[in-house]
């Protein structure tokens, strides 16, 4: 008897401390099925057949895997041809996707990395408001943007033209991009490159031997921000291709499945799934280094 | 400060600037030149189909806009889809970043897979979302009729109401990421001490999350929701994808609202004006936001 009294609050505390670990995963499963729902639903959907995506009440599972949505995709279309189905368009939209973004990230590196390091370790007059203008670029309204870079790139004949996509998406990513990477060359000692410097070292030549390296986390974090911003961006891939040749993957879509007389879901979900799996395995592959990019400038001790 | 602190002769601070101008000319060219060239144009007429009649008209772009009632409904439309957007976003992203500050099992795989829907092409998953909420076989009707909460087929993109409520539903989903994200960080760097410190004072949960981590997480929440309703001013793509701004302009924002103007009706000098006034509202928040992005820190 007098042992149980004893015992009684700490089986108590013990009690409540498992209640309370059961409504922690209750309601990390509530919100995982918020997140993950549309992902399910667009990974089912692709599996069926076309007819059974009308299905009511849905089925949640389909009754037989079935690939010939992914098939379709893949199979090529004419361009301009009078289909009937509008799947097909997919391969080449995402060859333009990939040109348009691959250079978009290959471009945003390099120019944030020699801006990054020249905002860390270099003083200039002006520098604070050259810094704080390039922040500014951020709030911008994109459409204002977009009407007067359509003007001016309709004028230098670069619509409908990688050039003009891998321009205008560079410069939408550079300002966080610029942001980020000096972060990152603000906390590396600057006795490293000085070193360097003393040893006869170029100061390109430190940048390139030295602080590349220990910055690629960043890097990595600029290439996955950037990369991302080209991929999925719709209003500018939109207005400056206006010749469904040039669509990388959004305008594509928007342009095969929105107000056609006829939904063809399936299809359209095994193509959402098929541009979405690269992006989403890549950036669960190297999602740390975005996540510290963006939060080290942010979040101080 | 002194220019040569470290030593560098100025030669070296020159190089700085040549380091820089790359990035900068990019920039100017595709961000500030637009910019420039937007302001001019909104005192003039121009329209895109007569590129021969160009001329100066002065204020009547902006005298037509002021009789417009769609500013005044794309400018109701924007605050209601931002601020619902914002609010959904960050009581859904401060939830789930404070169940996953828990000590739990693949707390790290857990942060992965919540950040996915943050990094789906927004095109690509309002073709999903347009499915689930498509009245007679959508699944979102179907689950709602289960329940017992609707009777019938809503028509969620054909009534003004609904087609808001779901396009906002859609934009928190999409958005949620970036708060728990931020809000994660923040919290993860919140000292243990202070909290076992406090444990053992005997307060509970309730006085620990409002007395200790609502006062840490003050910056960062301020810093994402600037952000954000930035980025949430600017948000074309999800309301383009699922209604293009209807039905009846109900969902109509500022940028959809210039958009029409300028790609529908070709009218540049107009589209021009309208965003010339978001501009204006928008410099507010883009003071807030460089004073942080700026510093790291808020001071104000």
């Amino acid at each position: 008897m007098l042992n149980s009294e004893n015992k009684s609050p700490v089986n108590r505390y013990k009690i409540l401390h498992v209640f309370s670990r059961i409504f922690i995963y209750l309601l990390i499963i509530v919100f995982l099925t918020f997140a993950l729902f549309p992902i399910f639903w667009m990974i089912s959907t692709s599996l069926k057949p076309n007819a059974d995506t009308y299905d009511f009440p849905p089925t949640w599972i389909p009754k037989k895997i079935n690939f010939e949505s992914y098939i379709a995709q893949l199979a090529p279309r004419d361009i301009g041809s009078s289909h009937l189905r509008p799947s097909g368009g997919l391969p080449r939209y995402f060859k333009n996707g990939m040109i348009v973004s691959v250079s978009v990230t290959i471009f945003t590196i390099l120019l944030s990395i020699f801006a990054g390091y020249g905002f860390s370790r270099f003083s200039f007059p002006g520098k604070r408001r050259l810094f704080i203008f390039i922040l500014a670029t951020q709030m911008f309204p994109a459409v204002l943007i977009i009407v007067q870079l359509y003007i001016l790139f309709h004028n230098l004949k670069i619509i409908n033209t990688y050039y003009g996509l891998i321009l205008a998406l560079t410069a939408l990513s550079l300002p966080l991009s610029i942001w980020m990477l000096r972060g990152f060359f603000d906390r590396i000692p600057r006795e490293l490159e000085e070193a360097a410097w003393v040893d006869g070292c170029s100061v390109m030549g430190a940048l390139y031997r030295i602080i590349v390296p220990i910055i690629s986390p960043g890097i990595i974090a600029v290439a996955l921000f950037s990369f991302l911003v080209a991929w999925n961006n719709l209003l500018f891939t939109l207005t400056l291709s206006i010749r469904p040749e040039m669509y990388t993957i959004p305008p594509g879509f928007l342009s095969d499945y929105v107000g056609q007389f006829t939904y063809y879901w399936a299809e359209m979900s095994a193509g959402a799934v098929m541009v979405s799996i690269p992006v989403i395995i890549i950036f669960i592959l190297l999602q740390k280094y975005l996540v510290q990019g963006l939060t080290a400038g942010a979040v101080k001790g | 400060m002194a220019k040569n602190r470290f030593g560098i002769g100025l030669k070296k601070n020159i190089f700085g600037v040549y380091l820089i101008s790359p990035a900068i000319i990019v920039i100017l060219f595709v961000l500030l030149w637009p910019l420039i060239q937007g302001i001019i144009y909104s005192f003039r007429h121009y329209v895109l189909t007569e590129p021969q009649n160009k001329y100066w008209v002065f204020f009547d772009n902006y005298i037509a806009l002021f009789k417009d009632q769609l500013l005044l409904i794309s400018l109701k439309n924007t605050f209601i889809y931002v601020t619902c957007s914002i609010l959904g976003g960050l009581f859904i992203g401060l939830c789930v970043a404070l169940l996953l500050n828990q000590k739990i099992v693949l707390q790290r795989v857990f942060r992965g897979i919540f950040l996915t829907p943050w990094i789906i092409a927004p095109v690509v998953f309002c073709l999903i979302f347009m499915y689930m909420f498509s009245s007679e076989v959508g699944i979102v009707n179907y689950v709602l009729q289960k329940l017992h909460l609707t009777r019938d087929f809503v028509q969620w993109f054909s009534y003004g109401t609904t087609a808001m409520l779901a396009v906002i539903i859609i934009n928190i989903w999409a958005q949620f990421p970036f708060f728990f994200l931020m809000i994660l960080a923040a919290l993860q760097s919140i000292p243990t001490e202070v909290i076992e410190a406090s444990v053992v004072d005997g307060t509970n949960i309730f006085q620990r999350f409002f007395h200790i981590t609502l006062p840490y997480l003050k910056n960062i929440i301020l810093i994402t929701t600037t952000l954000m309703t930035i980025w949430n001013f600017n948000s074309f793509d999800i309301i383009w994808t699922l209604t293009k701004g209807g039905p009846v302009n109900a969902t109509t924002t500022f940028s959809i609202f210039t958009y029409r103007i300028a790609f529908k009706n070709f009218d540049m000098g107009y589209a021009s004006a309208i965003a010339v006034v978001w501009l204006i509202i928008l410099t507010v928040f883009a003071y807030i936001y460089i004073r942080i992005m700026e510093r790291g820190n808020v001071e104000f």
